[in-house]
């Protein structure tokens, strides 16, 4: 299996010329291991597929041709669906998105056809964060769970690939708002003009 | 049916199929938003050219896998 690309791209660009003091920070697709059920599946199907071709062509039956062609159209079939559906899971698992900026978080998950789910926090109303690594899997490849909550909701990424360093880069923007936000409160006000 | 009929009616479809469901990701894929031109950009040319990738690959073993096994059995 060609192994699709898990991005962690992190950007630390100035503001657009535009005018719109929106950043990006990061964007990241959840863990590669969120394909192993799809791809566990293919197999076993692709698998049970070939077995049992491999048993019919064996028997004394399949030297008839009809029954041969039957045989073979429906086990192309099947395994051409199983093959179209896999390759609907990748695409689909690189459709899901979460994406960082200086202003909020916002979670994508879309899917091939109908699917179109999109959930934002606004990163100045986040108040707790943290993060979950539990077992075995999570601490060899590195994935694990972050939770923020905000005054009126809350998200919860499963699945993050990188998430140490992910954790860091997340608490380093929110100490970077807070500081923003104490510094602009600090600030005299502005003397009359004579 | 000469084998390179059967070759090609097993291998159109797998190729039909997939780069149909590349075009289905190449629209949403362009309707994600970043807040500059550039990022977005660069995204869009990573996942594109990352599934595409896959997608003719997977499409090209799949069609190989039946070029090689149905003549052979048929």
């Amino acid at each position: 299996m060609a192994e699709p690309s898990v991005s962690a791209g992190i950007a630390a660009t100035p503001a657009s010329e535009n005018g719109h003091d929106e950043e990006l920070r990061l964007h990241f697709r959840e863990h590669w291991l969120r394909l192993a059920p799809a791809t566990l599946a293919m197999l076993t199907v692709s698998v049970i597929i070939a077995g049992g071709l491999f048993l019919f062509l064996s028997a004394p039956f399949a030297d008839d041709p009809d029954a041969r062609h039957v045989a073979l159209v429906t086990a192309a079939v099947a395994f051409g669906l199983t093959q179209v559906l896999f390759t609907v899971k990748v695409l689909t698992y690189n459709l899901s998105l979460t994406i960082v900026t200086t202003r909020r978080i916002r979670r994508i998950h879309k899917s091939l056809f109908f699917t179109d789910n999109q959930t934002s926090i606004e990163i100045m109303e986040a108040q707790d964060t943290s993060k979950s690594q539990r077992g075995i899997l999570p601490s060899l490849l590195g994935f694990g769970s972050i939770f923020i909550r905000a005054e009126r909701t809350a998200m919860q990424m499963e699945y993050v690939p990188h998430v140490d360093r992910i954790y860091e880069k997340l608490l380093q923007l929110l100490n970077e708002i807070k500081r923003e936000k104490t510094a602009e409160k600090a600030l005299p006000p502005e003397a009359p003009r004579a | 049916m000469t084998a390179f009929t059967l070759i090609l009616s097993g291998i159109l479809p797998i190729l039909g199929a997939e780069g149909i469901l590349w075009l289905l990701f190449r629209r949403r894929i362009l309707e994600i938003e970043f807040p500059r031109m550039e990022d977005r950009g660069l995204f869009r040319a990573q996942t594109l050219r990352g599934a595409g990738l896959f997608t003719l690959i997977h499409a090209v073993a799949v069609s190989v896998l039946f070029a090689v096994v149905l003549p052979v059995f048929w």
